[in-house]
């Protein structure tokens, strides 16, 4: 089977101010209900994508207003922990911080405001899809490709294409599922956790897995170029071969 | 001197990577045959001309065909646009009536010298901003690029000058404080440092050591630098408190430069008082650096063991860019566009007093490699996010968007 070539885009983000303010929690309630999505998406995903170098304590600039400038540290801590991969959308994330923000609110009933100056502003996104000369025709292909590309390519394909299609899987998973059946590949990338790790530790980490598995493939091309030797006949007829396959399976893919 | 060769954009690949140049080129290539005009008031000094003599030639160089015209006005045009510039800035000023006219008159005639022929026009601030009048028999999409802190404008003068921002196609402004309630779209682009320049490049540390044994500064000692003008706002009294709570435990030596006093008064006041501060202190060195300093406050930086930024109120405060840029470890007060470079912790440490500073600073002297961490972050965020190559795309990006209006997602 001829795999279908993976096509490497990098996505560019414009950032629009949309004029809305908030000093307060009912205020930030109050816009995050009636905000664009491509609001919500900035707000839960710019730190991602512009700090590539650290992981931050705060992976959403809610959280980090709330817990920081409002100092409603346990809020913060609420809203810092939201696992975002498991909201497949943009609404059912905004859903999730309004029921937080809400239930926090009903609980506590005060209103704290900024000091000015010090107040949320909301941004929104539009996101410019450009190609780059990158493409990958196989899983070799796919990792030197990740090796050069720069690193709004490895959030597009591990992030933005995740929220955009409303799919529970990245780019990477999808294809190597689509294309070459490795499961265990696919499901190990999936469980890679771009908001509490830096995208170029996420891309070191992909480039292990795929190297990983052309190791195996190798020498399982080895193991196979003997078929007459003893050896190689009973680990076939023992089964021993799949017992081995799904011990290394079990240790390669242990982040 | 020897005079150096302008950077070309080839220049910038090594800067900022293949990826990032190859793909400032690929949307170049969405918008080829493109014509743009850029429009400001000043083709030398200050901000908007520094970036605009470096954007220019390097978009044309990526194939946007981009020309600039500097705005020629009267004493009596300029005047009032100062009193708008500084309004918008958030000091209460009076525009009459009859400023309100000069502003009209002015900018309708000194716009009839322009062709505006393009397929975009920018116009940078608000003194071309009344320019706009020139749309209706114009094709182009209009764009208004303020360069000024709006965060809290002078409200009157606002409500004169948004009639005619209301009228572009879109907006551009430096930070998302800076927003206002406008039916247009509003884009937020900061502002950019260019690694190339005088300012950035890399010094030999030959020419760093005949500098420092010119201004008799021991390069065996940690120097802790301010690079400012010397401005009330800057709190250059405040470094002065600082360095010297930092001298009760640690060896160090300080350096504050900048700029001469403006035609402010306050700040014209600030300076004996500076020289008063530092009388008794060999260790404190007071440099006023003339305009066009730049490879001056180069040398500072790299010299320097720790870059402060003690303002009372900033812009977005390029100099901590450029500092952070050559992986210097800053401390700098939490205002303005600070908080944007300097992330507490990870790219430099954000304090709120002259306490806080010290400590901060003291922190750092006994913990270098944490300072070294600190230095590499800020410098890798400044690449990804402050050069002058991002702000190139951020530009074509908007050009981008007015082509598509209305959509989130767009495909080249």
């Amino acid at each position: 089977m001829t795999a279908r070539p993976f096509h490497f885009y990098t996505s560019q983000p414009l950032v629009e101010l949309t004029g809305l303010r908030a000093g307060n929690l009912a205020e930030l309630l109050e816009h995050i209900r009636e905000v664009d999505g491509s609001s919500i998406y900035f707000h839960t995903h710019h730190y991602v994508r512009e700090h590539h170098f650290l992981s931050n304590e705060y992976p959403s600039d809610f959280a980090y207003w709330v817990g920081e400038i409002l100092q409603e540290r346990e809020l913060g801590e609420k809203l810092a922990v939201i696992d975002v991969r498991s909201y497949p959308t943009i609404r059912a994330l905004r859903e999730k911080l309004v029921e937080i923000i809400e239930n926090y609110l009903q609980e506590n009933g005060r209103v704290r405001e900024v000091p000015t100056g010090l107040e949320f502003h909301f941004r929104k996104t539009i996101s410019i899809i450009v190609p780059t000369r990158q493409s990958a025709l196989n899983l070799s292909e796919l990792r030197a490709c990740l090796q050069r590309v720069d690193l709004n390519s490895v959030y597009y394909h591990l992030v933005e294409y995740r929220i955009r299609e409303e799919n529970v899987t990245n780019d990477f998973s999808q294809w190597i599922r689509d294309n070459f059946q490795k499961e265990a590949l696919s499901s190990a990338i999936e469980k890679l956790d771009p908001y509490f790790d830096t995208l170029e530790n996420r891309r070191q980490r992909i480039i292990e897995l795929l190297g990983r598995e052309e190791h195996k493939l190798k020498l399982q091309e080895q193991l196979f170029r003997y078929p007459t030797t003893g050896v190689a006949k009973a680990i076939k007829e023992k089964n021993w071969f799949k017992k081995l396959k799904s011990e290394f399976q079990r240790i390669w893919y242990q982040e | 001197m020897v005079s150096r060769v302008v950077p070309s954009f080839e220049d910038y690949r090594e800067v900022v990577g293949i990826p990032v140049w190859e793909m400032i080129q690929n949307i170049a290539r969405a918008l080829s045959g493109l014509k743009i005009i850029m429009v400001n008031s000043t083709a030398v000094g200050g901000g908007v001309a520094e970036i605009l003599q470096r954007l220019v030639p390097l978009l044309n160089e990526i194939g946007i065909a981009t020309t600039w015209e500097v705005m020629r006005g009267e004493e009596e045009f300029f005047k009032v646009t100062k009193i708008i510039h500084n309004a918008l800035h958030g000091k209460t000023e009076e525009l009459t009536p009859q400023m309100q006219e000069t502003y009209r008159f002015y900018t309708e005639k000194i716009c009839l010298r322009i062709k505006f022929e393009d397929d975009f026009v920018f116009i940078h601030d608000p003194q071309p901003a009344g320019f706009i009048q020139a749309k209706k028999d114009s094709r182009a999409k209009w764009i208004w690029r303020c360069h000024i802190d709006v965060s809290t404008p002078y409200r009157p003068v606002w409500e004169f000058l948004r009639p005619y921002v209301m009228q572009y196609d879109a907006s551009i402004f430096s930070a998302p404080s800076f927003a206002q309630q406008l039916p247009i779209p509003q884009y937020m682009i900061a502002p950019s440092i260019d690694p190339l320049s005088e300012k950035n490049r890399e010094v030999p540390l030959k020419q760093i050591e005949q500098f420092l044994e010119k201004n008799k500064l021991d390069p065996q000692r940690p120097i802790l630098t301010q690079i400012s003008r010397f401005d009330k706002l800057k709190d250059p009294l405040g470094v002065i408190k600082t360095y010297q709570l930092v001298k009760k435990s640690e060896v160090c030596q300080l350096v504050l430069a900048g700029g001469g006093a403006t035609d402010d008064p306050e700040s014209a006041e600030i300076i004996p008082r500076v020289y008063e501060a530092a009388a008794d202190d060999r260790d404190i060195h007071v440099i006023e650096l003339p305009p066009y300093s730049d490879l001056e406050v180069n040398i500072l930086q790299r010299a320097s063991t720790i870059v402060l930024q003690k303002s009372l109120k900033e812009g977005f405060a390029l100099t901590v860019t450029e500092a952070l840029w050559k992986k210097k470890p800053v401390v700098a007060s939490a205002v303005g566009g600070i908080p944007l470079q300097v992330i507490h912790n990870y790219t430099g440490l954000l304090v709120h007093s002259i306490e806080g500073a010290a400590l901060k600073i003291i922190y750092l002297l006994k913990n270098p490699q944490i300072a070294k961490r600190l230095g590499e972050n800020g410098r890798e965020h400044v690449r990804h996010n402050f050069l002058i190559t991002r702000h190139i795309r951020d530009y074509l990006m908007v050009l981008i968007a007015l082509q598509h209006p209305g959509q989130k997602i767009i495909h080249l």
